[in-house]
């Protein structure tokens, strides 16, 4: 029997963002049930916490090292695989893309990346492997579909969203990036992105299987989803601070001043942090109630994509194809959400950006049961999944091996990489799961690799204080007995031995480099 | 020196020359003075959307004139042949999969 491939990807969405994840504040009953009808994956890992490396592994099937794309800001080659195109030319599969896309910078004032400028060429593809694509970001910015069709037939609602990586405060308590979105629900991307799925998927005429990624740009701040929706469903003062906030200032200074420096500098507002949020924001002058501020926001936005993906599948149900539809879900990479006092993303390898749902529920014709598994995987291992229940070969490029679904395959390891996108920051984390331990290695501090950007640097990097790393630090967390990672081992001597056994282990299995390293070719 | 908090300048913590502004300076010149990175950054943020949309509504304009003249030419469009190899593609995939189903059932 052959079988369509629904895949469904969030945007900065952490692991414990769910209900089936044992969120307590989570309603997302459509998630719960792919998870209850399939395969949910207790231990997956981004292979790189920043969107474009970790989207563009999705599409390789290949660590960020090898596809080149170790940072934001380096567009994927052109002539990278992509599973689209193999499923394609392989087995006839319609394809297509809708919603984020983010394989080329979005920072691009001047539309020079296909990505941005498609829709403005009046191109719904081919790209990069899918026939189809209709592309979204964060809101009415950029030259993709969505801001075009806002532009075009909603202009009343361009005013209402806030700026990305403004950093400017609102809501009711000034947190950063937060305000009280006007715009009705039917206009805002996520119902936008399962509408035009909605729409692609009519257009088939049923006789070929269909590999179709639906990608919502959300919960990716900022926080402005619908607010007639956030006043429906969430009262910010209900929510606690997260279970990993500290509590108060000492307590944050102190769990952060056991880690390598750029924690509690970043904190502090001595480090910028330019690669993972605002630049103008600073961990430590944001209140509790903007964390649950913040945090009730990204409960609604998670919940739309939930009403979402509900619509889809019960489209699916409707039309007769979801016996036949492998559907996963999973999200780029998590969002600290006031962890140790933090917010948004960056150079910080814990399990709030590391780990992040994965779930799919397979075709009935598949006879695979629903279960948990433990085992480490990773994004690495989507493409080959994707090539494996379309019946082909799953080509030698491809690093990941198709995911488990019983206990028990031997899988031992997770790698994660990060490299800074700035040459004026020069970071390098590397950092493997194993044994239930989350080990993280810092290398020395370059500052020949990255991008220059002399103007965006004098801005965005304007008073910062970059560590020295001289490739000693590091980070150990032991995941049963710490499973917030709130002590870090590294210099524990009885765990020495450990620590260097796990290093050696992380540096005989990192995959290799794409040579010559490609060029960062803009700041975001 | 004035450390910044306390200054409306929270978001940039560390120490600020105050020396050329002087606290009676007209607010205007307190502005350009003491927050021109702020300031800057106001400004991307403001300007960003609406350079984007004028580049796009730029872009729309000339991919347009380029096919009205690509037709009056008879020349193809390139998304007519990126379209046309994206069928030959989908086609050659269907006899694949189709001999592949062929073999798996002999």
């Amino acid at each position: 029997v052959t079988r369509n491939i629904l895949f469904i990807t969030s945007d900065q969405q952490r692991y414990d963002s769910l209900s089936c994840t044992g969120n307590r504040y989570a309603r997302t009953p459509s998630i719960d049930r792919l998870a209850a009808e399939g395969v949910l994956y207790e231990r997956a890992h981004v292979q790189n916490v920043v969107c474009m490396p970790s989207r563009s592994t999705m599409l390789t099937g290949q660590h960020p090292q090898t596809h080149g794309v170790i940072t934001n800001g380096i567009p994927l080659p052109e002539d990278a695989p992509s599973v689209a195109l193999h499923l394609r030319r392989r087995a006839g599969y319609r394809t297509a893309l809708l919603g984020k896309a983010h394989f080329e910078p979005h920072l691009d004032p001047t539309l020079s990346f296909f990505e941005n400028r498609c829709a403005s060429e009046g191109s719904t593809g081919p790209w990069r492997g899918f026939e189809h694509v209709e592309l979204a970001t964060h809101g009415p910015m950029g030259g993709h579909h969505y801001a075009e069709w806002l532009w075009r037939e909603h202009p009343e609602d361009i005013e209402g969203f806030a700026g990305v990586l403004s950093g400017a405060g609102g809501g009711d308590t000034g947190a950063p990036e937060t305000t009280k979105n006007p715009i009705p629900r039917e206009h805002y991307h996520t119902d936008w992105v399962a509408e035009r799925t909605i729409d692609w998927l009519s257009s088939l005429d049923g006789g070929d299987p269909f590999f179709c990624w639906m990608s919502f740009p959300d919960p990716h701040h900022p926080f402005d989803p619908p607010y007639e929706e956030v006043e429906k469903r969430i009262d910010w003062r209900d929510l606690s601070l997260p279970e990993r906030h500290p509590g108060d200032r000492a307590k944050i200074e102190a769990v952060l001043g056991e880690r390598p420096a750029h924690w509690l500098a970043w904190y502090q507002g001595r480090f910028r942090n330019p690669e993972g949020g605002p630049t103008r924001f600073v961990p430590g002058e944001m209140t509790h109630d903007q964390v649950r501020e913040m945090n009730a926001m990204i409960h609604v936005e998670n919940e739309l994509i939930d009403d979402a993906i509900g619509r889809v599948v019960a489209w699916l149900e409707e039309k007769g194809l979801a016996d036949d539809t492998d559907i996963f879900f999973t999200s780029d990479h998590g969002e600290l959400q006031g962890d140790y006092g933090l917010m948004f993303k960056g150079p910080y390898h814990v399990e709030s950006l590391l780990r992040i749902p994965l779930i799919w529920r397979p075709a009935k014709s598949a006879s695979i049961a629903s279960t948990r598994l433990g085992e480490p995987v990773g994004h690495v291992d989507l493409a080959p999944t994707f090539c494996e229940i379309a019946g082909v070969p799953i080509p030698s490029a491809m690093q990941g091996k198709p995911l488990p679904t019983t206990p028990g395959s031997g899988r031992e390891r997770v790698i994660t990489t990060f490299d800074s996108q700035f040459r004026s920051v020069g970071m390098h984390l590397r950092t493997i799961y194993r044994d239930g331990y989350l080990c993280t290695a810092y290398e020395k501090r370059t500052r020949d690799r990255g991008g220059r950007f002399r103007l965006y640097w004098s801005i965005w990097g304007h008073g910062t204080e970059v560590p020295e790393y001289d490739g000693s630090e590091g980070e150990l967390y032991d995941l049963r007995e710490d499973p917030f990672q709130m002590k870090n081992l590294w210099n524990d001597p009885a765990r020495r031995r450990l620590r260097d056994e796990l290093v050696a282990d992380l540096y005989e299995h990192m995959p290799k480099a794409h040579e010559p390293a490609l060029v960062v070719e803009a700041p975001t | 020196l004035v450390h910044a908090s306390g200054l409306g300048l929270e978001g940039f913590g560390g120490t600020l020359d105050l020396s050329d502004a002087g606290s009676d300076a007209p607010s205007w010149r307190r502005w350009y003075l003491l927050r021109p990175v702020e300031r800057a950054q106001t400004i991307i943020a403001e300007t960003l959307p609406k350079l984007f949309r004028g580049v796009f509504l730029i872009r729309r304009a000339r991919a347009r004139a380029l096919t009205r003249a690509a037709k009056a030419l008879r020349l193809a469009t390139r998304p007519e042949v990126d379209t046309l190899v994206a069928r030959a593609d989908l086609a050659l995939g269907r006899a694949r999969r189709r001999r592949d189903e062929e073999e798996a059932g002999s």
